[in-house]
């Protein structure tokens, strides 16, 4: 920190809390991002969700079949979901996973060679092998997964997550989302829908763009230095004052007090985004500087860092902008090994991390995708979408570590025993946040609405 | 395809055969031993009296809860166990009706509940249903004050004669007597002049305009002013975008992947055209809702009411929902509920899945108009091939002029003349081949002059909808007839609409009938809001029991019956407020008596839109491109992701996406293009400050605005004058001369665009007094 940044901050900081903030921001309930108790005792204080877009194959990393690979090349009656065979049945090739499998950790539970790092920490991993979702293109699925409706407008998970608990860090947002993409939904997955504006998803950079470039939109002035701008800065703020004092209203006191909090995150949050001051052992435990894994490495580091500070719903993407998301093999099932490569590190690297810092605690984890792929093959080498059953992993904040629950049938195809629906997942992860998910709900255009519709389940079994 | 709660639709007929039958003793054993321990142990956490939450009205711990069951209707038909709900349920056969939800029950339990059905059902567990059940009540329903006929009240006599400019006046003076208030005083003239031309056409007045308005002192200055701004184009433009938020319009179907509507500008356009010819609001209903089949008596005519169809399939829509069915349920729900709060402030679509839980309007209304948008055609005929559905366009009728009859002629003649050749014995393939190629570049020459529009049209198959029960696409209850909201209706007067007709027409009429108790309150409060900052009925879009009952309700309907008597003129209401005292009374707060200002003794202070912020520093730094209207989407992919936003133009004109936006209107709170918005929400986050100090659109413009004012050798004075439409106060003036004093003489124009990006950035440039 500059000299004239910490001056700064002590002439700036007049010192307003949550308070002022939660004034600044209106009184309108849900306005605020001052920290509130949750409804129950929470187990986990803040969400780290790393998206994994396009639907990985659960048959070929968490999910160990046997029965499939005895079965490799066999045919049996699918029914489709597709527009063209929705609802009718029809003869697909099943397809043996391409990855060995392997028992890990004193859990014994089975990971695929593509996971060999994430493999490594299965004993802190609560896996659901019984999702089943809505939606079978991606954009419905993803929009889906985010916000509880295929279609219909709704606030993103992060949102609702802010809304209800508010934010730890005044400086920062309470909803960060890193590298999103614009495709399959885009800003819609991040929305605040009809929840306040303050609780929408603040991006750091967007997908397909390098991660060491990665950063929040106009927080830093290109034209002018710290000092130059703090010239400026303050013949604004005497002007704002002159011209509001003899209005004494309350919107105008507010829109002042909101330069202030802009300036004091100009000087704050590009240190929390600065990777610099990491060590050369954390930042490899990362994967950080190799080939492949240095981009989301990097995100899954920067996550930490907003994690340790308070943020309190930061999802990771692991997503470009294509038409076939990261993890869409239809053909050419071989490239999960890339993709695999890319986050298995970074992942292993952050729960590592988190836990060594005693952050795993009360800090939720959550790695899935919109949904799984099909057991049976597409084309030559490739699988199709299946949102009939699928594999996700949770770790930490109070989920059983080690666990496995639930189960597809006998080749991976559906969801069979604990079924958990996304809502169901979403009513879970809501109440390791102390959140009820049929009590959190807000009231648009006539309607309470909530994340879970009128649907969801809390899936007891998995809560430590 | 949600998942599974077992919901019935309450039948007031039970089945009160079944109720005599006694059972036998080796029945009653039988349930005893089998079935009344599979029920409690799988069903009773969700059906019974002890269930946390009672789930969709169904309770299975007595006999009389699944004989006359839940939301879905009766639970078991004894001896049917094939058609009994609870079968169908635990056999998970349904994906939208699967119990228990989580775990199929074991084939044995399953057998046994078959049995049990196939004996009749024996069930001794006597004892009368615990639950009230809401009874809808359309003639309490009718006695709500928005389903009230409008009332033309007789203008209030007030004690302070002398302030009232007009009826408008009377009706806001008596309130504020009644609770012993005063009106504020008159804005002054320079705060008056901003605040009419950033609320008639989202501009500032120029500082000639200002000066000349200053200067001149009839008492007729203001209502000239005023002729004059709604006889501007740009009228259109401010006026326009405020319906196209209601509209929801887009040029993009959002969803996951959102499709670009290439032809969508037509549609803008002719809503900026509809305001600027004053065209009466009921005209404007009836070709949003049935523009395709309105008679009309000009070529003209017919194709700007097609473009006004493109209202009802230019809304928000996942066209990648695989399920067809699901997609068309989707497309109708979103027209339902759209129309509903654009014109009559109704929620409609809460009554997809259950009677409304507040307002009168029972799902079987919900399913009248489900019936006449599903006889209407709202998507393309799509490209089964991708898995993703197209949106729907029609050709615009082209005048025939004589270049077109000519090449019309030409190209007949040739498919003559290839046909000819083809019948030869050897046709000549070059020959043919070289004609061919002929015709097909005439026959796209023509087409090119054949622009298609957005629109709606009539289905292939025209007929009325089932109820689908709890909203589910596949859960089909009984067929109800097309027709309207019952409770807005007069009782007994059935709609009519002919068996080969969608009923969008019927539709249109009964929205666009002077007698509506809705239509005419609901558009009069938009533009009232517009002006005065908030409406009388503060929920824009909500006129229902859970929105906000209206402030002053005899000058609603005052301003209602106004609007329609005046042919629905959106011109003439404009004029009549902004001419009133009302409207021109100062922002300045002299009282805490009324701290929302709900009754109206002052103006409120508000905000300038992202559109007014951004039109606003373009005409400042002389940027803006004034080009208006037709198609400003640059050639981009099929999707709207990543779009490159580079235009100079009137944001009315910036291409409109779903999924992407400038971020100017993303910071500064432009409306959600998948929401009707009547009143955009108004935030105050640090995110509009960053974008004022560090934007490079900021930074660019108050470089040009410098450059600008350095080239007049403006002054202070003259800087402020163009930015805030004011001179500086003496302090302003004083603080602002010396943050310029600070830069060296060959740092002007940086010392200068600091200052105007000061200027863009403070309080009395955002706020309008």
């Amino acid at each position: 920190m500059t000299p004239d940044r910490r001056q700064f901050l002590k002439s700036a900081g007049c010192g307003f809390g949550s308070l002022a903030l939660s004034s600044m921001l209106g009184r309108a309930a849900g306005n605020s991002l001052a920290p509130q108790a949750p409804g129950f005792p929470a187990r986990a204080k803040r969400v780290i969700f790393l998206f994994m877009a396009g639907g990985p194959s659960h048959v070929d990393s968490f999910d160990y079949k046997p029965e499939l690979i005895k079965r490799d090349g066999q045919s049996f009656d699918f029914v489709g979901v597709r527009k063209q065979t929705f609802g009718k049945k029809s003869q697909r090739k099943l397809l043996k996973p391409l990855w060995d499998f392997k028992q890990h950790g004193q859990c014994g539970q089975w990971v695929s060679e593509l996971f060999p790092h994430i493999g490594k920490q299965v004993d802190d991993l609560c896996f659901i092998h019984s999702m089943h979702t809505e939606g079978v293109a991606h954009g419905p699925s993803t929009l889906f997964l985010h916000t509880g409706a295929t279609n219909l407008v709704r606030p993103s998970m992060g949102s609702w997550v802010t809304y209800g608990l508010g934010s730890e860090n005044e400086n920062l947002p309470g909803f960060i989302t890193i590298m999103p993409s614009a495709s399959k939904g885009g800003p819609r997955n991040y929305s605040n829908a009809f929840l306040p504006a303050i609780h929408q998803g603040t991006c750091i950079g967007r997908a397909g763009l390098p991660a060491s470039k990665a950063t929040i939109r106009n927080l830093t002035n290109k034209h002018l230095a710290t000092g130059d701008q703090k010239r400026q800065f303050d013949l604004l703020q005497e002007l704002n004052r002159q011209q509001a004092r003899p209005k004494k209203d309350t919107n105008l006191d507010a829109a002042i007090e909101s330069f202030e909090l802009a300036f004091r995150m100009q000087m704050n949050a590009p240190d929390v985004l600065e990777l610099a001051e990491e060590t050369e052992a954390t930042k490899a435990m990362y994967g950080i500087g190799e080939k492949g894994t240095d981009d989301y490495g990097r995100q899954c580091l920067m996550a930490r860092r907003l994690a340790e500070r308070g943020v309190r719903f930061i999802q990771v993407n692991y997503s470009d902008e294509s038409v076939n998301p990261r993890w869409d093999q239809h053909s050419n099932m071989p490239k999960h090994k890339v993709h695999a490569q890319a986050t298995d590190k970074p992942v292993a690297g952050l729960l590592q991390d988190l836990k060594q810092r005693g952050l795993l605690e009360d800090t939720l984890v959550w790695w899935g995708g919109e949904f799984g792929r099909t057991p049976f093959s597409q084309g030559k080498d490739g699988r199709d979408h299946n949102p009939r059953g699928f594999t996700t992993w949770l770790a930490g904040g109070g989920t059983k570590a080690g666990y496995a629950h639930g189960a597809t049938d006998e080749v991976g195809d559906t969801a069979v025993t604990g079924r958990v629906h996304m809502h169901d997942l979403h009513a879970t992860i809501l109440h390791l946040l102390g959140l009820d998910h049929e009590k959190l709900t807000y009231n648009y255009a006539g309607r309470d609405f909530r994340l879970t519709d009128v649907a969801g389940q809390v899936e007891k079994a998995i809560l430590a | 395809m949600r998942p599974t709660i077992l919901t019935f639709q309450t039948l007031a007929l039970s089945a009160a055969g079944v109720l005599a039958k006694t059972d036998s003793p080796e029945d009653v054993e039988f349930f005893e031993k089998h079935i009344r321990p599979l029920l409690i142990q799988h069903c009773y956490e969700c059906h019974s009296a002890d269930a946390k939450k009672l789930k969709a009205n169904l309770s299975l711990d007595t006999r009389q809860g699944w004989e006359s069951g839940g939301d879905s209707g009766p639970a078991i038909i004894p001896g049917k166990p094939e058609e009994s709900l609870l079968i169908k349920a635990v056999s998970h056969v349904n994906g939208d009706l699967e119990m228990p939800p989580k775990t199929k029950l074991p084939d044995q339990d399953i057998a046994r509940l078959r049995e049990w059905i196939t004996m009749g059902a024996p069930d001794p567990r006597e004892g009368a249903l615990d639950r009230k059940r809401d009874k809808f009540d359309l003639t309490e329903g009718r006695k709500f004050w928005a389903f009230q006929p409008v009332v033309d009240h007789p203008e209030p006599s007030v004690k302070d004669t002398n302030w009232p400019a007009d009826s408008i006046d009377r009706f806001i003076l008596v309130r504020l007597e009644k609770e012993r208030l005063k009106p504020a005083a008159l804005a002054p003239p320079a705060t008056l002049l901003r605040r009419v031309y950033f609320d008639l056409i989202g501009l500032p007045p120029s500082p000639q305009e200002m000066s000349e308005f200053l200067a001149d002192p009839s008492t007729k200055a203001f209502e000239k002013v005023v002729d004059d701004l709604l006889a501007r184009p740009e009228f259109g433009e401010r006026w326009g975008r405020h319906w196209l938020d209601v509209a929801r319009f887009a040029e993009s179907s959002g969803g996951g992947r959102s499709m670009v509507f290439p032809d969508a500008w037509r549609f803008r356009d002719y809503i900026i055209r509809s305001f600027n010819n004053d065209k009466p609001f009921d005209r404007l209903i009836r070709e949003h809702l049935a523009g395709d089949i309105l008679p009309t008596s000009s070529l003209e005519k017919k194709n700007e009411a097609l473009i006004g169809s493109g209202y009802l399939v230019l809304g928000p829509m996942n066209y990648e929902l695989q399920d067809h069915e699901l997609l068309k349920a989707e497309f109708v729900d979103e027209q339902i509920d759209t129309v509903g709060r654009t014109f009559l402030g109704m929620t409609l679509g809460c009554a997809r899945c259950h009677d409304h839980k507040f307002d009168p309007i029972p799902t079987s209304d919900y399913y009248s108009l489900a019936g006449i948008f599903e006889s209407t055609r709202s998507m393309g005929r799509g490209s089964a091939a991708s898995g993703v559905t197209s949106f729907a366009t029609t050709k615009l009728d082209v005048p025939e002029t004589p270049e077109r009859t000519a090449l019309q002629k030409k190209i007949a003649g040739l498919s003559k003349q290839i046909a000819e050749l083809k019948k030869e014995e050897k046709p000549p393939a070059d020959k043919i081949k070289k004609l061919d190629k002929e015709r097909k570049s005439l026959s796209s020459k023509l087409k090119k002059g054949e622009p298609v529009t957005m629109a709606a049209d009539e289905a292939d198959q025209i007929g009325d909808a089932h109820i689908r029960i709890r909203g589910q696409v596949r859960n089909r209850g009984k067929k109800v007839p097309r027709g309207f909201l019952t409770v807005a209706m007069e009782p007994d007067r059935k709609p009519t609409i002919p068996a080969d007709q969608s009923g969008r027409l019927q539709l249109a009429n009964w929205i666009a009938s002077p007698d509506h108790p809705l239509t005419a309150r609901v558009m009069a409060n938009r533009i009232w809001k517009h002006l005065l900052g908030e409406g009388l009925v503060r929920t824009t879009d909500n006129f229902g029991r859970t929105g906000e009952l209206p402030s002053h309700p005899e000058l609603l309907d005052h301003l209602a019956l106004r609007f329609t008597k005046n042919n629905w003129s959106v011109k003439s209401l404009i004029r009549a407020i902004v001419l009133s005292k009302t409207y021109r009374q100062s922002s300045q707060v002299n009282h805490d008596l009324d701290p929302e200002n709900r009754l109206l003794g002052r103006a409120h202070r508000k905000r300038l839109e992202g559109e007014a912020i951004r039109d606003t520093i373009l005409v400042v730094s002389q940027q803006l491109d004034p080009t208006r209207g037709g198609l400003t989407m640059r050639k981009t992919g099929q999707y709207d992701l990543n779009y490159k936003f580079n235009t100079k133009r009137r944001s009315v004109y910036v291409p409109w996406f779903r999924n992407s936006t400038l971020d100017l209107f993303e910071v500064f709170d432009v409306a959600n293009a998948n929401l009707v918005v009547g009143r955009r929400t108004v935030t105050n986050l640090p995110t509009q400050a960053l974008f004022m100090m560090n934007s490079p659109f900021i930074r660019e413009q108050a470089g040009h605005t410098a450059k600008r004012l350095l080239a007049e050798k403006a002054t202070i004075e003259q800087a402020y004058q163009l930015i805030l439409s004011r001179p500086p106060t003496e302090s302003e003036r004083l603080s602002t001369k010396s943050f310029l004093d600070g830069f060296s003489s060959d740092k002007q124009e940086e010392a200068w665009a600091q200052l105007c990006q000061t200027l863009f950035a403070c309080l009395d440039f955002r706020f309008v007094d």
